[in-house]
């Protein structure tokens, strides 16, 4: 198995990596940079938790190899915002109890914000249908729909 | 995940250079939902070679002429749930794209891989079929043209040489008379495979008679095809309630004709209700 070069922006600080051919993005994220937040499910692209953001398009970081990724500009929950200063999605999960047992919780605030970067005043059902890839086995999808119109509305 | 060689073409010319050299120990790598999960289930022990086109730009385009319209492989669906063009000229596409896994898969699953991995739920097949779709197939200095439903043979399998690579989708638009129908059944809303789906092409003239009639089941058949029993029951006529619920009867019967199984008494009222609401759909008729 060959190693490769990938140069990857990853919450806007440059990294010159060589991964594996085969290393998925999700393990690059978290063995390689120890960005933990990006969580892993399924694996399989199912569930969604490890989704982050990559040139703008919300994916599963599961099922994207870090080699296809030379180049690219990526967005993980760590990039949200700080200890001190929250994002305003991260505010509105906080309080409307949009986490439970939290492992959705890094997919959901990423799907969101793939969301509201494209649509920021989304109807309720765009909402639902851009949350659609992540699953929460907490069942705590209304909260988590309140809390991202809650932040559309902030951020207006 | 298996152990595998990855290579990064910049031209489509040594991407086909490399499948020539590999002689078919490489697979090509677009947005990964398929190969991916297959690779890392272990289920693909063959491939010891990946070549990741996803670099390509000029196979990811979607471009209309006066009659056609030309698809790259590496379009994501996504992109063409959102595209004016294909929403105006091949609405059932547009909407066969747009019920796709969720928007992760969308955004990462392209056209190509789907019709190159040829599962029999493929969404976007069974339109692809009803608009007379035919793939361009390419390998170093040679290419070839193949109708869709000549190129797909069973399931997972084509007819895509080792040394080939998938290089456009192209099919006529429909035309501004031209009705169409896209129905679905899965388990859940979002988020999940097709058990079953249908896509209708109806055409009629100025007093409602069917002229033109096209209906591709997905996921029912080994291959995917057209099924003239129920395409000629619509021909000719202008179509009311009994005549939509026979056309409906022979995609079922086109079904079962290859036997049944243990799903088939629900599946038989179900792929019937699906095609007369995808022609219902076409002919703008509302169902409920």
């Amino acid at each position: 198995m060959n190693k490769l070069p990938v140069t990857l922006i990853v919450n806007g600080r440059e990294y010159k990596l060589t991964v594996d051919a085969n290393e998925r993005l999700l393990d690059t994220l978290r063995l390689q940079l120890r960005l933990t937040g990006t969580k892993e499910g399924c694996g399989v692209g199912e569930c969604g938790a490890c989704s982050v953001i990559l040139d703008g398009q919300l994916v599963n970081s599961c099922m994207v190899l870090t080699a296809q990724c030379d180049g690219a500009r990526v967005e993980t929950v760590e990039g949200l915002g700080t200890a001190t200063k929250l994002h305003p999605l991260q505010q509105a999960f906080i309080d409307y109890n949009a986490v439970q047992c939290g492992f959705c919780t890094p997919g959901m605030l990423m799907a969101a914000k793939a969301l509201l970067d494209k649509n920021p005043d989304p109807s309720e059902a765009e909402i639902r249908q851009g949350l659609s890839g992540v699953l929460c086995r907490c069942t705590g999808y209304k909260q988590i729909a309140d809390a991202v119109k809650a932040a559309a509305r902030e951020e207006k | 995940m298996l152990g595998f060689d990855l290579y990064r073409p910049r031209t489509l010319q040594e991407a086909l250079k490399l499948l020539a050299e590999f002689k078919g120990s490489a697979r090509v790598l677009a947005g990964g939902t398929d190969l991916l999960i297959s690779l890392r289930a272990r289920e693909r022990e063959d491939v010891k070679n990946i070549i990741d086109i996803t670099s390509l730009r000029v196979l990811d385009f979607i471009q209309e002429d006066d009659s056609r319209l030309r698809l790259g492989p590496l379009t994501a669906h996504a992109q063409i749930a959102d595209s004016p063009h294909i929403r105006q000229g091949a609405g059932l596409l547009a909407a066969a794209a747009a019920a796709i896994g969720s928007p992760q898969i969308r955004n990462r699953g392209t056209i190509g891989g789907n019709v190159v991995n040829a599962a029999v739920c493929a969404d976007t097949v069974p339109p692809l079929v009803a608009l007379g779709a035919s793939v361009k197939l390419e390998r170093m200095e040679e290419c070839r043209w193949l109708p869709l439903e000549e190129f797909i043979t069973g399931p997972n399998r084509t007819r895509l040489e080792a040394d080939e690579m998938l290089t456009e989708i192209a099919f006529a638009k429909l035309t501004a008379t031209a009705g169409w129908g896209f129905t679905r059944l899965a388990r859940r809303e979002a988020m999940a495979i097709a058990r079953m789906n249908v896509a209708v092409v109806l055409e009629r003239d100025s007093r409602g008679r069917v002229v033109t009639a096209r209906i591709a089941p997905g996921a029912v058949l080994a291959s995917p095809a057209r099924i003239p029993q129920a395409e000629n029951i619509l021909l000719g006529q202008c179509p009311d309630e009994a005549l939509i619920h026979q056309a409906g009867q022979a995609v079922a019967t086109a079904m079962t004709a290859s036997g049944s199984r243990w799903s088939t008494p629900y599946k038989e009222p179900a792929i019937i209700a699906l095609t007369e609401r995808a022609i219902k759909q076409a002919l703008e008729v509302e169902w409920r």
